[in-house]
């Protein structure tokens, strides 16, 4: 369960390039739900993904976890029980480290380190189990360096890293995008695996409207640092892409009007 | 192979400061410059408690700890403040070393006579070499810190800092504290630091103040090695890697030395030796390209081959090396001399040594070999430095420095030693007083005389004063110096000291300005290599603000202070030598007592006093024997009392061109100095006399072949001879002297600064006291005429002398200036009707061929003529003020005699020596109506020509 209320945040507060990336967003995620998050460019999807995360902290307002109040948490402390995949699929693993050593980092997610060797026959039998279930035959290779993987591959072992054990919440930040179509679907079936067999509560950033309208109970549109439209399952069921492009296109309608409209009141009124 | 052993040992004790580099530079990718202080933080931590009684090995989980909160430090304001690792690094490597020296309390440490991990080892000894005995526990050592090293780089902690300088973005996404890692790495790597620290100290007896500096370097040098020779990902090869980079490092310094490289040029061979390891690694591996490492694939087999045939080649010399040392080192006697850095203290207290030892028959290369070493300031080349010495079996060993005798002391048990210019050997446990100490060593020690110098500043400024000095705690010695000087003080109560310690030259200025505002009567200045090497800054400050500075350093009176008292290093490398030839002769040393240093110099400067406006007291006048007039200094005679005798014969040329009069009398003179003094009365003294009889082209085949004819010393009389030898002789040395500006002969930059192997008396014209004497006698006089030649510089400088003197004895000078001889009669002729008072000529060899001539037209004219050359009276001159030759050869034969007894010439400034004599014609003097005063009959010594 995420409860988001009241998140306003500004950048680069009191100069010139003031921006507004969020305004008092209020937003409910129950637990085991799987919200698909989409937005026009600069809508403050993803400061509200880092947001959660972790990554940046919040002007005003508060964010709850599971009952817990993790407003002004940092990043490291949160991973305990949230856990995301970049878009960059070279941020989600140390390069220069074996799968095995990278698996064992994200084995321990938020847990205390101890100078003792935990990478032992019986750990790492349990990394091969897990590997296969990616089907791209890194079980086999699992003393391998992950700087030799392809993008693809990396990020389906940063998704695994990510639910290896089961986070309260998971965050993917367009995880697809910088992905070969082909990989792309892969990752996808793997996101879906994991999510409905581990029913995790995930929130979702999109740039595909087929993947935000095919994947998840619900769908949220961001536009401007708030959110303009919230679609239930029942309602998105119902909607094509052609739909939710059509919403897009009364959003950039409304862009173009406003000042114009603006203009036109004043000359009326004034 | 000492040598090699001890590159070994060194290598693994550093090993342990490499692998904390490692884990900053290799792990989190910046190089962490704090080691350069944890170095010397775990190094100062361990002597301290190891002089309190700790166990040695006990001290090291303590060095570990205090290193270890260094890191911590610059982990945390480089992750908390988000400051860039290498500045964070600098920052706390400034302040640790103030911490380093609150913690040793004085810039070193020694470990001498107290137990470390070496002498524990050592209690072990089944009776093998200590050095391979020490590196067998080494090797063990090594080996478990590798496996537990790497072991640790396996554990979950080791793989998450891995990870952390991987993708600290991952690591923290997997809720790990990126600054926590980054803190406990930089903590633990300064840990190992500290520890090697410890180690290094214990190893080379002592901790010092600059132990640490370049460490970074030097790490990162090792690291880059291991990866170049071992191109794995297993940590435990990377390890390994590091810790054979170390090793590497250490072996490179020792071959560098072996094979007689120049230490100066240590550290670009260093940085040759790690690019061509990279390079060449890089060629062989697999994935790189470009057009060297193509080059050297394509071409492999030439590149192997010719690798192995430099390498064999090397064996070869090495060997043959060794084999041709075996042989000769059965006839020559070794000497080896080691030097902690370049500082004049270092290379006069050299200079003196080698002179003295020449003078004791000792002829390097030829019968013995003197093998001088420089550390040029780093401290542990003074260790390997021993151990190469000790590998080229020396039979003595003359340690030239504090850090240099500590090096040698620590290790050397078995040979002779024989320290020179060291503050204090009992501190550093060299023994307990002068008669007491380590079987195996003497020497020649003293601080400055602190007290004296206080005394002579009372004289001047009696009553309630302050004043100021300034010092750099962490220079070896320095802190020893202070303290005596603290110590003298308690004599003065009048006295009230201000100090400002400084670390660098860069502070020196500032700290002389803040010690000007506090009202200070002078600045007295201890030795210390960092106010000494800026001293011009404080200089500048007592001129602005007339603070006169005193000091004890005597090698700086020309450098712009009032007045110095203290030690000439020069004596102490001479008063070495003579330590090393008793020993050499068959004394042992432990019979032999520390030495002081037996001559000071009390020397003081007119030209400063002028500046400052101060005059010295009479009593200091007198007392003073160095001074400084008009930019010119004179020293005392480097003759140590009591010490004229020649140890071996000498064969000495001495060099005339021709036979006149002046020539004549400074032989006659340089003679009887020797006979007086009883050199020549030794029977060791072969002096043979050449003489060319004015033939210019004999004279040359006379200067070949006294320098081909095996003379151990030269000396000439006049210009020419002495060119004629000085042109071609740079080794010879050679004593000069009846010549008039060696500067303009070409010898010299300057009376200071002049060919090493020579020195001399220069002898200029006394015009302004022949001036002087014309208005003597004759009050009345206005016009002086002066004819000279404007092609001679010589001439010139005489009359620009002239136009001063006419001016202040109220003179007009009537110059007429020729540049040939037939234009002579003109010149002088134009005289005529202006109408002159006086006719003078002075030092221009061109006309003086004319004077007989000059004297007759003269004569002719009544007016008196005067010259510079006493001779000239014979040709019908009126008054000649000139130099005594009589005066001038006694001065140049005790000149001679301190070079004969080891003075370097080099050191030796040149003397501007005119001893008056003066030659009047009384027949001239009542033809022209001269009252000529009985006083300067009584001086003069020729009254009636010979004709």
């Amino acid at each position: 369960m995420i409860r988001i209320s009241g998140i306003t945040k500004k950048f680069n507060s009191g100069s010139i390039d003031e921006v507004e990336a969020l305004k008092e967003i209020d937003l409910l995620i129950d637990r085991h739900e799987f919200v698909t998050l989409i937005g026009t460019n600069g809508s403050g999807k993803s400061t509200l993904l880092n947001m959660v995360a972790g990554n940046i902290l919040p002007d005003q307002g508060s964010i709850e976890i599971d009952g817990r109040v993790v407003t002004n948490q940092k990043e490291y402390r949160r991973a305990a029980y949230v856990s995301r995949v970049f878009q960059n699929p070279y941020l989600g693993t140390a390069p220069g480290m074996t799968i095995a050593e990278n698996l064992l980092m994200a084995y321990y997610r938020g847990k205390s380190r101890y100078p003792r060797i935990s990478l032992t026959k019986s750990l790492q039998e349990l990394f091969k189990d897990k590997l296969s279930i990616l089907e791209m035959g890194l079980e086999e290779r699992l003393n391998q360096i992950v700087g030799t993987l392809s993008g693809g591959q990396r990020q389906a072992i940063t998704l695994l890293m990510a639910v290896l054990q089961s986070p309260s919440v998971l965050l993917l930040d367009e995880h697809t995008a910088a992905l070969d179509p082909k990989t792309a679907n892969q990752v996808i079936r793997l996101t879906q695996k994991f999510v409905s067999e581990g029913k995790l509560t995930t929130l979702m950033i999109t740039h595909s409207m087929k993947q935000a309208l095919e994947m998840g109970d619900r769908t949220i549109m961001m536009h401007h640092g708030r959110i303009i439209e919230d679609i239930p399952a029942t309602e998105k069921k119902r909607l094509t892409v052609e739909d939710l492009l059509a919403k897009f296109e009364d959003i950039r309608k409304r862009e173009k009007l406003t000042p114009e409209l603006v203009k036109s009141l004043r000359g009326l009124y004034l | 192979m000492d040598l090699w052993i001890g590159a070994l040992n060194l290598g693994f004790l550093y090993a342990f400061m490499a692998v904390g580099t490692f884990i900053t530079y290799k792990i989190y990718s910046f190089p962490d410059i704090t080691i350069d202080g944890t170095f010397t933080l775990g190094a100062a931590v361990a002597s301290i408690l190891i002089v309190d009684g700790w166990d040695p090995f006990l001290v090291l989980p303590v060095a570990f700890a205090v290193g270890s909160m260094a890191g911590f430090v610059t982990g945390f304001i480089h992750t908390r403040f988000k400051i860039e690792g290498l500045l964070a690094g600098i920052l706390v490597m400034t302040a640790l070393y103030s911490v380093n020296l609150h913690v040793m309390g004085k810039s070193n440490v020694p470990l001498l006579n107290s137990t470390t991990f070496v002498t524990v080892i050592d209690a072990f000894n089944p009776g093998i070499n200590p050095e391979l005995w020490c590196a067998f526990f080494l090797t063990l050592t090594m080996l478990l810190f590798w496996m537990a090293i790497s072991g640790f780089l396996k554990t979950d902690i080791g793989i998450t800092m891995q990870a952390t300088g991987n993708n600290p973005v991952m690591v923290s996404a997997q809720g790990v504290s990126v600054n926590a890692v980054k803190i406990f790495g930089i903590a633990l790597a300064n840990g190992f630091v500290g520890v090697s620290g410890a180690l290094v100290a214990q190893y080379q007896g002592f901790a010092d103040i600059g132990m640490g500096i370049g460490s970074i370097i030097f790490s990162l040098a090792a690291v880059i090695i291991g990866e170049a020779i071992i191109r794995r990902r297993s940590v435990f090869l990377k390890i390994l890697g590091v810790i054979l980079g170390s090793v590497i490092f250490r072996m490179a310094v020792a071959f560098a030395l072996r094979l007689g490289m120049n230490p100066n040029d240590l550290k670009i061979i260093t940085a040759i030796f790690v690019l061509v390891t990279i390079i060449t690694t890089n060629a062989f591996g697999k994935n790189e390209s470009g057009p060297v490492t193509k080059f050297l694939r394509r071409h492999r087999r030439w590149v192997v081959s010719g690798a192995v045939g430099v390498l064999l080649a090397i064996a070869a010399y090495l060997v043959y090396q060794s084999v041709s040392q075996g042989a000769v080192s059965a006839k020559r006697i070794r000497i080896g001399m080691i030097l902690a850095n370049q500082s004049s203290l270092m290379t006069n207290t050299r200079n003196g040594f080698y002179e003295e030892m020449h003078k004791l028959g000792y002829r390097n290369g030829e019968n013995c070999d003197i093998i001088e070493l420089n550390a040029e300031g780093d401290i542990p080349t003074n260790k390997t430095m021993v151990d190469h010495l000790l590998s080229m079996d020396v039979d003595i060993l003359v340690p030239i420095s504090t850090a240099s005798t500590q090096a040698v002391i620590s290790k050397v048990k078995d040979k002779p030693v024989v320290f020179a210019t060291v503050a204090d050997p009992f501190v550093i446990g060299a023994g307990t007083n002068d008669t007491s100490h380590m079987p195996n060593v003497t020497g020649v020690y003293g601080s400055a005389p602190s007290r004296e110098l206080l005394e002579i500043f009372t004289t001047m400024y009696p009553g309630p004063r302050t004043i100021g000095t300034i010092y750099n705690p962490a220079y070896p010695n320095t802190k020893v110096n202070l303290n005596h000087f603290l110590d003298a003080l308690k004599y003065f109560p009048n006295i009230k000291l201000e100090e400002v310690a400084v670390s660098g030259t860069n502070e020196v200025n500032q700290a002389a300005q803040a010690l000007s505002s506090k009202d200070i009567c002078a600045f007295v200045l201890i030795n210390d290599l960092t106010v000494f090497n800026s001293l011009e800054s404080v200089v500048k400050v007592s001129r602005q603000r007339k603070i006169p500075i005193f000091t004890n350093d005597a090698e700086r009176l020309a450098d712009g202070v009032l007045l110095v008292y203290g030690y000439e290093y020069y004596v102490s490398g001479l008063q070495a030598a003579h330590l090393v030839d008793r020993i050499l002769k068959g004394e042992n040393p432990s019979k032999i007592p520390f030495e002081k240093f037996k001559l000071t110099t009390y020397g003081i400067n007119y030209d400063v006093a002028k500046q400052l406006g101060i005059t010295f007291p009479e009593s200091i006048k007198k007392a003073a024997e160095a001074k400084v007039i008009n930019g010119k200094l004179t020293k005392p005679d480097y003759v140590l009392p009591g010490e004229i005798r020649l140890a071996k014969p000498a064969r000495v040329a001495l060099f005339q061109i021709n036979s006149n009069s002046m020539i004549g009398l400074t032989v006659e003179g340089f003679m009887e100095k020797l006979k007086k003094d009883g050199v020549t009365d030794l029977g060791m003294l072969t002096l043979k006399h050449f003489d060319a009889h004015g033939d210019y082209i004999t004279g040359q085949t006379i200067a070949k072949s006294i320098q081909t004819d095996d003379f151990d010393y030269i000396v000439t009389f006049s210009t020419v001879a002495m060119q004629m030898v000085a042109n071609s002789n740079k080794t010879i040395p050679h004593v000069f002297c009846a010549v008039t500006d060696p500067v303009r002969a070409g010898v010299a930059k300057s009376l200071t600064d002049h060919q090493a192997n020579l020195t001399g008396l220069a002898t200029p014209q006394p015009v302004e006291a022949t001036i002087a004497l014309m208005r003597k006698l004759m009050p009345k006089a206005k016009r002086i005429g002066m004819v000279w030649n404007t092609g001679e510089i010589n001439s010139e400088i005489c009359t620009e002398k002239a136009r001063v003197a006419c001016r202040k004895y109220g003179f007009e000078l009537v110059e007429k200036t020729i540049t040939n001889l037939n234009d002579l009669e003109d010149a002088v002729a134009s005289l005529r009707y202006p109408g002159i008072d006086i006719f003078y000529i002075s030092g221009d060899v061109m006309i003086s061929q004319t004077i007989p001539t000059l004297a007759k037209k003269m004569t002719s004219w009544n007016v008196p003529f005067f010259t510079n050359t006493s001779d000239d009276i014979n040709s019908g001159t009126f008054l000649s003020l000139g130099a005594d030759y009589f005066e001038v050869g006694q001065k140049a034969a005790a000149l001679f005699e301190q070079v004969l007894l080891g003075a370097s010439p080099k050191a030796i400034p040149i003397e501007s020596y005119v001893p008056m004599a003066l030659t009047v014609n009384l027949l001239l003097a009542k033809k022209l109506k001269i009252n000529i005063p009985d006083s300067v009959i009584n001086k003069a010594k020729i009254i009636i020509p010979r004709r």
